[in-house]
């Protein structure tokens, strides 16, 4: 392994991303769309290639969202990982920002440190203009219980991911609250696939 | 005279006007998917995008167009209706296009339809879960007309200030004696914004309330994309003693036979001649072919022969 990153660049940054852009990245955004659409339900997304640091379905994601019109943000884990950043920068062309509340896209490897309230939570005016955020959980179930009610949802649908935040519940709420601003996010786990979570619905925890 | 679509059809799949999957590039369909994903978060809010130049003129369904070309995969079906019709020309020339460009599967029934573009109708078969429907939108500013600068209905939006509406539907009581708006009639999503649902008659607004399918509107020349997710609530705006009211027509479809479906005019000769029928062609095709017969239809039998 050389001690610098630029040696080995090429190996870890050029490998790994879409094969087949076009169709892929209909298939992950066809994905991604019905996970907002309908909250709470796995839609299965396939997973590329990418650095060793970065989850897989997050290296999916990017491929089918960023371009050289965005602005990423990487929790330390990632940043501190200069292939994640490479591979980033290589794939999809996306400026990588900072600070938090400069992102059009967040992307947490650690889900269980998250703050939603750090990110953008948009304008009244413009409330597009806010953060989609990314958080890789360890499983779909086991965790906390969360009931989900609102648009996209037919009564109400129970979902139960490992490895959030353990007050998720009241930093939803503080981010609901802001509707039509917020934080919108795409929870993905390896193996199954992502949930979204609009700003839109409601979120309590089940006791 | 040739269609742009012959021009295209005359360059050999290997020369230099190659098209993309869906007309679109990518880059452009990244940022529609993004726009997508917002409306669908914000439900009813109208999100900017960059509109993009299409092989068509505006007014034809570019922002239609450019959503479904960006939803679109190799395995959808793709229905396209004008007004409730599968075979007039915006809608065949719609579907032409994406035939050609995206080689997608095409349909006329909505029951196989995956992806249904529409000027303006909402089908009267109910939708399902999966299907998604995208609306051609002309001006997606439901306060436009009341309000004509951007940056006031802007505010408006992010101050929920919608009593000019109100104002609005409470003149038409006050001249007409009833709310006479019969198209793009307002309605209010999920409790938040005030929504244009495109020049769609009003028959069709109870559609859109907790329609199992999700429903995508695309304005091209205005450049807003706005979305209502499955099972969201949507109201048509009213008053406590001038409730919404749907069209009611005093007859069934002719051909068919149906009632509690919305009906065309067709005037039938130069003597005062007309009939009503299904504006919804899909149904009133299917009805027929279930053997259901209107007062000037003939059974499907016969008229095959």
């Amino acid at each position: 392994m050389s001690l610098s990153p630029h040696h080995d660049t090429n190996a870890s940054t050029l490998s790994g991303g879409f094969f087949d852009p076009v169709r892929q990245a209909q298939q992950a955004f066809h994905a991604l769309m019905n996970a907002l659409a309908r909250p709470g339900t796995v839609q299965p997304i396939e997973a590329v290639e990418a650095p060793a640091a970065l989850p897989r379905l997050f290296g999916t994601i990017a491929c089918t969202l960023l371009d050289p019109d965005t602005r990423l943000f990487l929790d330390p884990m990632l940043a501190g990982d200069p292939h994640v950043a490479e591979w980033m920068t290589f794939q999809t062309g996306t400026a990588i920002v900072g600070h938090e509340s400069e992102a059009m896209f967040g992307m947490i490897s650690d889900s269980r440190e998250v703050e939603l309230a750090a990110f953008c939570a948009g304008d009244q005016a413009y409330p597009d203009r806010s953060t989609t955020l990314c958080l890789s959980v360890s499983s779909f179930s086991g965790g906390k219980a969360l009931r989900c009610t609102g648009p996209g949802i037919e009564t109400s649908h129970t979902i139960a991911p490992a490895g959030l935040p353990a007050d998720f519940a009241e930093q939803w709420a503080a981010n609901h609250v802001l509707f039509p601003r917020g934080v919108d996010l795409f929870l993905s786990c390896e193996g199954e696939g992502v949930i979204g979570l609009p700003r839109s619905i409601q979120i309590a925890s089940e006791t | 005279m040739s269609t742009i679509l012959d021009l295209m059809a005359e360059q050999p799949s290997s020369d230099l006007a190659h098209y993309n999957f869906a007309y679109l590039d990518e880059q452009t369909k990244r940022m529609i998917r993004r726009a997508i994903l917002k409306a669908i978060a914000v439900p009813g809010y109208q999100v900017p995008f960059g509109s993009r130049e299409m092989p068509m003129p505006y007014g034809w369904g570019t922002g239609g167009v450019q959503v479904t070309a960006s939803i679109l995969g190799a395995e959808d079906v793709l229905k396209v209706i004008d007004q409730g019709a599968d075979d007039t020309t915006n809608a065949v020339s719609i579907r032409k296009f994406f035939e050609h460009v995206a080689g997608v599967k095409t349909t006329t029934s909505t029951e196989e339809a995956t992806v249904i573009q529409t000027r303006h109708r909402i089908p009267e078969r109910p939708l399902e879960p999966g299907q998604t429907i995208v609306f051609q939108v002309p001006i997606p500013e439901p306060l436009r007309f009341l309000e004509p600068r951007e940056t006031e209905t802007r505010a408006m939006h992010a101050l929920e200030e919608y009593g000019l509406m109100h104002v609005k539907l409470y003149e038409d009581i006050a001249r007409h004696g009833h709310i006479a708006t019969t198209y793009a009639y307002p309605v209010k999503v999920a409790g938040r914004y005030v929504m244009d649902p495109s020049p769609t008659p009003k028959f069709d607004n109870p559609k859109m309330h907790r329609n199992a399918a999700l429903q995508l509107y695309g304005a091209g020349r205005e450049a807003r994309i706005y979305a209502i997710p499955p099972y969201t609530e949507v109201v048509s705006l009213d008053f406590e003693d001038h409730p919404f009211e749907v069209n009611r027509f005093d007859r069934p479809c002719a051909l068919c036979g149906a009632e509690n479906v919305y009906l065309d005019e067709v005037v039938t000769d130069d003597a005062g001649g007309r009939m009503f029928v299904c504006s919804d062609t899909d149904n009133c095709e299917s009805r027929r072919a279930d053997g259901h017969v209107g007062e000037m239809g003939v059974p499907a039998a016969e008229a095959a022969e």
